[in-house]
């Protein structure tokens, strides 16, 4: 133990450190066990003796996702929705909250005020559908635009926009700054953790989107990897009859690997991203 | 033609709170007009409504004789230095400063030069590649102000550009500003609620309070010359004395005090002789050493100051308290008030209803 720590110190850190260690090994615990499961041999497996660690490695099933056109297909599409709908939906929650924080908008409260009813008060699925499918949302653009923000997220933008002092603005107005020169060359990268923290909200929730594809999107090569993957898992059972008997692995190792596939994207973006967390920009811009 | 015009301006905010009342003012180019007064008098508001974030309420703004109300601030030629600097902090002092070229789309050889001249007016030529966060706050501040130079704005408009700095640095930045006016062929307008910044600074002083003008005039005429109580009080440190008495008989009587008013004085006031009067008195016209015009007084000492060369005595004189600042670089000259007198050739004395000073014939004319 360090010295100059009291013991209420070394008793909180004792505590604080089994319960991150803890939650750690829970989350980590389903990845590690789908990676295994996935390379693990179809006796192993079936038998039940794969707990954490592969037992009789083979990376054939791999051969069997990278075969698997349709999963290409709806990888491509999530990667469509993820970067485009992210784009989207910053732009429309920056712009949004750059106005909605301003006092020289035009009823100003009552647009804040609709804002905010949205995210206590929903209409209820039913209503949402009929009011999705008649306005046609049931294609690729229609669910990028019509999914375009978060009350929440605008929310959060707003005040993190709020917080930047009038001083910047009305020295970058002096200078000749327009409105939207005034969003993206001054409130954006002053805003730049705040912007990373929404981006990723956005893109994990199109990455991870599926209810909504599910019930409005009409043509399959359309659908996200998250429904191609519940697709497949209603029907892999089946899909398996068809192959030959005596495969090293089994059928559940397939969906295994699915899904080791489909995080591993996240896995490569998320450190890029979580380095622009709790970094102030603005430090030093103006005297406190 | 004027640099700066207002006329008549007044500043209603929307609660209908009266910020600004009739506020008038012509300015030369090259000038270096300071805004002094007590926080809340509204000097920040009549920069600001130049500068163009504050609305006018009434009265016309004219700059170089055009009419500029209804004008966005990018197109008044004006910049402005913010209190607390307003830097962005996501831009390197180059870029901070080159900023209002930047967006205009200026020629990248222009920009460049004009950049490397206001660095160099500044003294920033060694941190042009550096963030705010790393600058101290002297250096920030003149980034502020370097931002101002590259602009080639005809106005540049300062709000309290040194209050965030230490003494010290406040006392440099003083000299650097005055050079800084020197050299720049612009007009300042400098706002500030330091007298002692008014005076070392200011070709001319507006003198504000409670939204109105009290004076404006260069620094020797509202320091020699205060038109009210308030203008006698607010400059000058410490501030000036009043005490509130009678003329008889061509003497100023009040508690603890019978001064003979000289001539020149007394062929002013003479006609307030049946009412209370008002004497100004500022600490350094009392005197330790007889001379003509010098009125003995006697005083109490409550408490005294000693500041080396001279030194505050806090006075206690009949009912009043008066502060005396005492020159002590005579021969033989002592920090107390055994001997002393009133240098009553430099007093003013004041109508006590209206508060304004009573003035001769001529200053009048």
């Amino acid at each position: 133990m360090q010295h100059g720590l009291s013991r209420s110190e070394r008793g909180f850190r004792f505590f604080a450190l089994t319960l991150v260690g803890g939650f750690s090994l829970l989350a980590f615990f389903p990845v590690v066990y789908a990676f295994s499961a996935s390379i693990s041999g179809k006796i192993a497996y079936e038998t039940g003796q794969v707990l954490l660690t592969p037992v009789n490695p083979t990376f054939e099933v791999y051969e069997l996702v990278y075969l698997d056109k349709g999963l290409w297909i709806s990888f491509i599409n999530t990667l469509f929705y993820t970067i485009f709908g992210t784009v989207w939906s910053l732009f429309m929650t920056i712009t949004g909250a750059y106005a909605l924080g301003k006092r020289r908008l035009l009823f100003r409260r009552m647009f804040n005020f609709l804002v905010v009813f949205t995210m206590w008060f929903s209409a209820g699925m039913v209503p949402l559908f009929l009011n999705y499918t008649s306005l046609g949302v049931d294609n690729r653009w229609g669910i990028i635009v019509a999914f375009g923000v978060q009350a929440f997220n605008i929310i959060l933008m707003r005040s993190f926009f709020q917080a930047i002092p009038n001083e910047i603005e009305e020295a970058a107005r002096i200078d000749g700054a327009n409105e939207f020169q005034m969003v993206f060359s001054i409130y954006m990268p002053m805003s730049k953790a705040a912007i990373a923290t929404i981006a990723l909200f956005y893109a994990t929730s199109r990455w991870n989107g599926y209810f909504w594809a599910r019930m409005l999107l009409q043509n399959p090569t359309e659908l996200p990897l998250q429904v191609y993957m519940r697709i497949l898992i209603e029907n892999y059972r089946w899909m398996f009859d068809d192959l030959p008997p005596d495969l090293p692995y089994s059928a559940d190792s397939y969906i295994f690997a699915v899904l080791i596939v489909s995080i591993i994207p996240v896995l490569i973006v998320y450190p890029y991203i979580s380095r622009h967390f709790a970094k102030g920009v603005n430090l030093g811009g103006v005297k406190e | 033609m004027h640099e700066l015009v207002l006329k008549n301006i007044d500043k209603i905010y929307p609660g209908g709170v009266q910020a600004v009342y009739d506020f008038n003012i012509e300015v030369e180019h090259g000038e270096f007009i300071v805004l002094v007064g007590p926080s809340g008098c509204g000097k920040s508001t009549v920069l600001r409504m130049i500068a163009g974030l504050e609305e006018i309420t009434a009265g016309d703004m004219l700059i170089k004789g055009e009419r500029m109300n209804q004008v966005a601030p990018a197109d008044r030629d004006i910049s402005m230095v913010f209190q607390n600097y307003a830097l962005y902090g996501h831009m390197s002092v180059y870029q901070n400063m080159g900023f209002s070229r930047t967006i205009r789309h200026e020629a990248i050889d222009i920009l460049h030069e004009k950049v490397m001249e206001a660095a160099s007016v500044v003294q920033l030529d060694e941190q042009l590649n550096r963030y705010p966060k790393n600058l101290s706050g002297g250096q920030r501040q003149r980034v502020a102000l370097g931002r101002s130079v590259v602009s080639s704005a005809n106005i540049i408009l300062m709000d309290e550009p040194l209050s965030n700095l230490d003494a010290k640095l406040r006392v440099e930045s003083r000299r650097a500003l005055t050079k800084l006016h020197q050299e720049l062929d612009n007009t300042f307008v400098y706002v500030t609620h330091d007298q002692t910044e008014a005076l070392t600074m200011a070709t001319r002083i507006v003198v504000m309070s409670e939204g109105r003008v009290q004076q404006i005039g260069t620094p020797y005429e509202v320091y020699h010359q205060p038109e009210n109580m308030f203008v006698g009080g607010f400059i000058g440190s410490p501030p000036m004395n009043f005490i509130t008495g009678n003329i008889e008989n061509g003497r100023f009587i009040a508690d603890g005090f019978d001064l003979a008013i000289p001539d020149h004085l007394l062929a002013i006031v003479g006609s307030f002789s049946r009412g209370p009067i008002v004497l100004g008195v500022r600490p350094e016209h009392f005197k330790n050493w007889a001379a003509e015009g010098h009125e003995p007084i006697k005083a109490e000492v409550a408490s005294r100051e000693y500041l080396g060369n001279h030194a505050l005595l806090y006075l206690k004189i009949g009912s009043f308290q008066c502060i005396a600042n005492l020159r002590l670089d005579r021969a033989g000259a002592e920090a107390d008030a055994s001997e002393l007198y009133i240098d009553m050739s430099t007093a003013h004395f004041f109508d006590p209803q209206t508060e304004m000073r009573i003035k001769s014939q001529e200053e009048m004319a």
